[in-house]
């Protein structure tokens, strides 16, 4: 491991500070599942280290008239013991329940998952499904993005120099609202995503009223399977060949790499089942 | 009082074989006592690191470590400049080994990617990283060869040094050739009414995984002799190996083993010994090296790689005729343990089927420019029942009949021999053996009951994007290698009535040091509590062949048995003198010897002081070693429930049924931790584990993130069951445990899904990617 320079700031203005005068050549650390892991394999280049642990502005989940605003430092744990979230954005609670061990959800955060920007992050398919929205800081000040615009490819966002992930926003269920998370991994636990599907689902009489699909592992990014979700918005009947068929389209829509963990092929041919298989457990298929 | 039962007769009872005696260690260890290799601190300590190839096959032209050696702190360097060039085998076995002397401490060639290039002793290990990072090497790249088949070609040559020796065919890169004929295979098979033309299967690389990598501490004591403490199952062989390649004599070298984090083969080698004591010799100083896990992934060793070609004949009624099987195993850059476990491919698999009319065995162990295959639990065994069994099942298929039944017709009793125990042996040839003790049978019974085989077998049953099948497989193994295993006992008796056992014996997590005093106990008649054990220490304790080859109960067990009865012997004649009693008369019982006519006693503590300080003073010990023309082997039937997931290809094992013979039981609950540790491994071999390789033979993989092994969530409900037989040659009756169940998880895992689906998996692992592949080009309805 290469020698760094390390700081633990005690408030957001602090690190702000301290990343502009840093530039480039800064990382925050929250949790360090993935920083220390990539600082002792010598694959940071950066020299300074800035601790943000202790900023009490990243913590909490809170519930703010109809939205729930998760702090970015919140940790997997966290977020699955949380019953606002499990009230209102079960989705959440279920990808995190998938990630890693308990080791690494009581130290890896929500922040660091998003920033890490990696397309095999657990938690941002559910975030997209939701239309998640990402508040940031900066010293130029505030401002508040869409999940759509954030990711540029693995490992990059637009996150400024200086700039800092606050916290997530999004909005509360209403009662008509299902979701399911549908992860392949190469064992149960301890495992990165070969692929993985999300779906949320609005019904209203039997109908799906509206519908969001999101698949990780596939593509450069955490992606919406858009396609898909036009030729199933709308549906009423749901007969398990045509579902099958239309989950096809799938494929159109994502782009996925060959790596130790599986084939471009099988990613492809996988996700097709994946999002099958969530609105299986969504929608009252048949034959 | 535990019983042995055989046919609802009371056969052998037992005072402390067959109870949970509280395990030797077990105390220290849970509490964190320091009680391993690293647990050592000594001054003035240097620590070590190997520089590796970046080449899978290269001259060195040039080290030039003269910037390295400038660093402050950087204290040695050694490589082929400056070491004894002395052909060796690093595979730890009896002397003479089987592996051919192939390797040297340091070469000019390098013969795979994470090869030794040089080693570097310093001050902290940042130091020589650092040093490492300045060694400036000049390689001549060589034409390398990572597949078998292409090496026997011998358009690239590995070992093409002059003063090597033991290699069947060096031009053609083959380590050991063997081919066993018995009888007219070709003609059999050509009878045959039922036949397998071939199946081809395949095994791949996989690595122990022990927690605690290799680690070595060595250091001088105040006489100047080499301590080596030191990570490994063979601290005697490991004496003898390092005495010869570093010149050094071996009454100077002491090995000791501590407590050792796992084992599984990966330790029955010298990796790391040579370069601590030669750098501890030449810089007088303490020095300690200790394997990376990316280190022990790519550069200790690994299981072989394998293809294997089966053909069975049988007749109408299911009576195997023939079995041919050609095995050939990779064995990466250097030849230790390719003859051994390529022979033990077949001669533990091959008898299970002893009716069959004719046999053949043809195999090859082959060097490639790949990381070194060596001992792994099951030891060719393992791939060589995942090619079996699995054809076995395919034979059933295609005469439409329950596999089970198939093996009943054909599999060994007791009673029974096999030629293939006399024709294949330990890289040469066997010796014949009966079966002196077998409950297969009953084993068979008592799974396919418990997995309710009838309810799940054939009905395909499906729950949505489910299919459930149900598989199993029977196996065998030996219990040490006959007459060449050799293990000695050696106990003394205190002036407090307990006694020391002394063992060369190498307990490496297994509790080998428990049952040995229970066996001490049993024989002698004293409690369990009141035996202390003295063991692996090269110095102290007397020869043992070694942890390998599922020989430490049977052979050192034997050994104990021996030195328990002669001490008991030596104890009550000392007491019948002080008694005045005939000592036929006379047994040890409750710390006592007991006259049994008159009832009169004297205490152990008594006889123990009164030898030491006032009558016929002597000290009361004993010796003696065992080794045995048997090796009686643990029989196995393995049943798995499985859920096959349509839609993404993933098996899920639902529930895992191990029968059991493996002789007496001396511990039960250690004899249960071996089996389901052996499942637990061998369900990592058939589903996830797998190193990966680029093109040019660089490890893809190395690390924990990326080599799966399977976690607790993956494991299924693993059902262990005990069906005890008595083996006459056993101490106490006992055969052996600790590699059998390895054996059964691929085999059983793969012939659930061709229950399941109809689909034959013949490569492992048998990954959700491969199944799916087979599924969609299977034509099967998802
Ligand atoms: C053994 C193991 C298993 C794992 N399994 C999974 C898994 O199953 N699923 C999964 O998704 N991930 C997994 N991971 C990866 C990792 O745990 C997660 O990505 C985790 O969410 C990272 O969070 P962290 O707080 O540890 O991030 P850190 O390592 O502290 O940071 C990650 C990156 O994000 C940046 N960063 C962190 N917080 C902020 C912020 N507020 N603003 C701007 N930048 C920030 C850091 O500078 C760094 O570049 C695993 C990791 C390990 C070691």
């Amino acid at each position: 491991m290469r020698e760094f320079e390390y700081y633990k700031v005690k408030n957001l203005k602090e690190a702000i500070n301290l990343s502009k005068k840093f530039g480039k050549n800064k990382r925050f650390l929250a949790g360090g599942t993935d920083l220390i892991v990539r600082l002792k394999d010598n694959l940071i280049k950066e020299e300074n280290i800035i601790d943000i642990k202790n900023i009490e502005e990243l913590k909490g989940i809170k519930e703010v008239e109809d939205e729930i605003h998760i702090g970015s430092l919140v940790t997997f744990s966290e977020i699955i013991e949380s019953d606002i979230l499990k009230k209102y954005s079960p989705l959440i609670v279920e990808a995190s329940k998938k990630v890693g061990s308990p080791q690494i959800r009581n130290k890896g955060t929500i922040g660091g998952n998003i920033c890490n920007a990696s397309p095999a992050g657990d938690s941002i398919p559910p975030l997209f499904c939701e239309d998640a929205k990402f508040f940031l800081e900066s010293t130029n000040g505030s401002r508040i993005v869409n999940i759509e615009d954030f990711f540029k490819g693995p490992g990059k966002t637009i996150l400024k120099e200086d700039e800092i992930l606050v916290k997530i926003i999004l909005k509360k269920w209403k009662e008509n609202e299902f979701g399911f998370f549908n992860k392949l991994g190469q064992r149960n636990a301890l495992t990165i995503a070969i692929a993985s599907s999300c779906i949320k689902i609005k019904k209203s009489d039997g109908k799906i009223e509206d519908i969001k699909i999101s698949l990780g592992s596939v593509s450069p990014t955490v992606i919406r399977a858009k396609k898909v979700e036009n030729i199933l918005r709308g549906l009423k009947e749901y007969k398990k060949d045509e579902i099958i068929k239309i989950c096809d389209e799938v494929k159109e829509e994502i782009d996925p790499i060959t790596d130790v963990r599986g084939s471009r092929e099988y990613r492809i041919e996988v996700s097709k089942y994946l999002v099958f298989e969530a609105l299986n457990n969504l929608l009252n298929i048949r034959g | 009082m535990s019983k042995v039962i055989k046919e609802e007769k009371i056969i052998k009872e037992f005072n402390t074989v067959g109870k949970n005696v509280e395990k030797y260690d077990g105390l220290p260890l849970v509490t964190g006592q320091p009680l391993f290799t690293d647990d050592i601190f000594l001054p003035n300590m240097l620590y070590a690191k190997i520089m590796t190839s970046p080449y899978p096959h290269a001259e060195i032209v040039e080290i030039d470590e003269s910037e390295a050696l400038k660093i402050p702190g950087v204290r040695i360097v050694l490589s082929y400049k400056n070491t004894p060039r002395i052909a060796h085998t690093t595979a730890g076995q009896g002397y003479p080994e089987p592996s051919p002397y192939d390797h040297f401490m340091f070469d000019k060639k390098v013969r795979f990617i994470g090869d030794r290039v040089c080693a570097v002793g310093g001050d902290s290990i940042e130091i020589v990283e650092e040093a490492i990072s300045k060694i400036k090497v000049t390689y001549k790249e060589l034409p390398y060869v990572l597949d078998p088949e292409e090496a026997m070609k011998g358009e690239v040559i590995i070992h093409d040094e002059d003063d090597i020796s033991g290699v069947y065919d060096k031009n053609r890169n083959i380590i050991s050739h063997v081919e066993i004929p018995i009888g007219d295979v070709e003609n059999e098979l050509k009878e045959s009414f039922y036949k397998i033309e071939e199946e081809i299967y395949f095994t791949q690389p996989v690595q122990h995984t022990p927690i605690e990598t290799h680690i070595s501490i060595t250091y001088f004591d105040e006489y100047g002799n080499l301590i080596v403490r030191s990570s490994t199952q063979v601290p005697f062989h490991i004496r003898r190996i390092l005495s010869k390649i570093l010149e050094f004599p071996m009454k100077k070298i002491r090995v000791i083993k501590p407590r050792i984090g796992g084992g599984f083969g990966v330790k029955q080698e010298l990796l790391i010994e040579d370069i601590c004591s030669l750098m501890t010799i030449r810089t007088k100083r303490p020095v300690r090296m200790e394997l990376t896990r990316k280190e022990e992934f790519i550069s200790s060793r690994l299981r072989h790689p394998s293809k294997i070609w089966i053909r069975l004949g049988a007749d109408r009624d299911g009576k195997l005729n023939a079995i041919d099987m050609r095995v050939l195993l990779n064995n990466g850059a250097y030849g230790t343990h390719g003859p051994t476990v390529l022979f033990n491919s077949g001669s533990k698999t091959l008898p299970l089927y002893n009716k069959v009319k004719a046999v053949r065995f043809i195999g090859d162990a082959v060097y490639t420019n790949l990381p070194v295959s060596g001992a792994f639990r099951g030891y060719g065994a393992t791939n060589g029942y995942f090619a079996l069994e699995s054809a076995m099942d395919d034979l059933a298929n295609l005469m439409g009949i329950d596999p089970i039944e198939l093996r009943k017709i054909n599999h060994i009793s007791e009673g029974e021999t096999s030629p293939i125990f006399e024709k294949l042996g330990e890289g040469k040839e066997g010796i014949t053996q009966y079966i002196e003790s077998s409950a297969l049978s009953k084993c068979i019974e008592i799974g396919k009951k418990e997995i309710e085989w009838e309810k799940w077998r054939g009905k395909r049953v499906r729950n949505g994007n489910l299919v459930r099948g149900v598989g199993m497989a029977i196996m065998m193994q030996g219990s040490g290698i006959p007459l060449v295993d050799m293990a000695g006992a050696r106990a003394k008796l205190n002036d407090d009535g307990t006694l020391h056992l002394f063992i060369g014996a190498t307990d490496i997590g297994t509790g080998s040091d428990t049952i040995l005093a229970q066996i001490l106990s049993e024989e002698v008649g004293i409690p369990y509590e009141d035996i202390k054990v003295y063991s692996s220490d090269s110095d102290f304790t007397p020869f043992d062949t070694g942890a390998y080859a599922s020989s430490t109960t049977y052979v050192t067990g034997g050994a104990v048995k021996k030195v328990g009865n002669e001490i008991k012997r030596k104890i009550i004649s000392y007491a019948s003198k002080l008694m005045n009693e005939n000592p036929e008369n006379l047994i040890i019982k409750e710390r006592s010897v007991v006259n049994i006519i008159t009832g009169e006693k004297i205490s152990l503590r008594e006889i123990g002081e009164r030898s030491f300080y006032d009558f016929e003073q002597e000290q009361i010990e004993a010796s003696a070693s065992f080794i045995s023309p048997k090796s009686p082997p643990p029989f196995a039937a393995h049943f798995v429930l499985i859920d096959l997931d349509l839609e993404t290809g993933k098996i899920i094992p639902i529930k895992y049924v191990a029968v059991n013979d493996i002789g007496v039981i001396i511990h039960p609950n250690l004899a249960k931790g071996q089996a389901i540790g052996s499942i637990v491994q061998g369900l990592g071999f058939a589903l996830t584990e797998e190193l990966i390789y680029s093109k040019r033979g660089v490890m893809l993989n190395p690390s924990f993130l990326d080599y799966k092994l399977l976690t607790s969530v993956d494991i299924p409900e693993i059902n262990v069951k005990f069906i005890e037989t008595y083996d006459p040659t056993g101490p106490f009756g006992a055969k052996s445990v600790a590699e059998i169940n390895i054996n059964g998880p691929a085999p059983a895992i793969r012939n659930a899904v061709l229950d399941a689906v109809g689909i034959k998996l013949n490569s492992l692992p048998m990954t959700p990617e491969k199944v799916f592949k087979a599924i969609l080009n299977s034509g099967i309805k998802i």
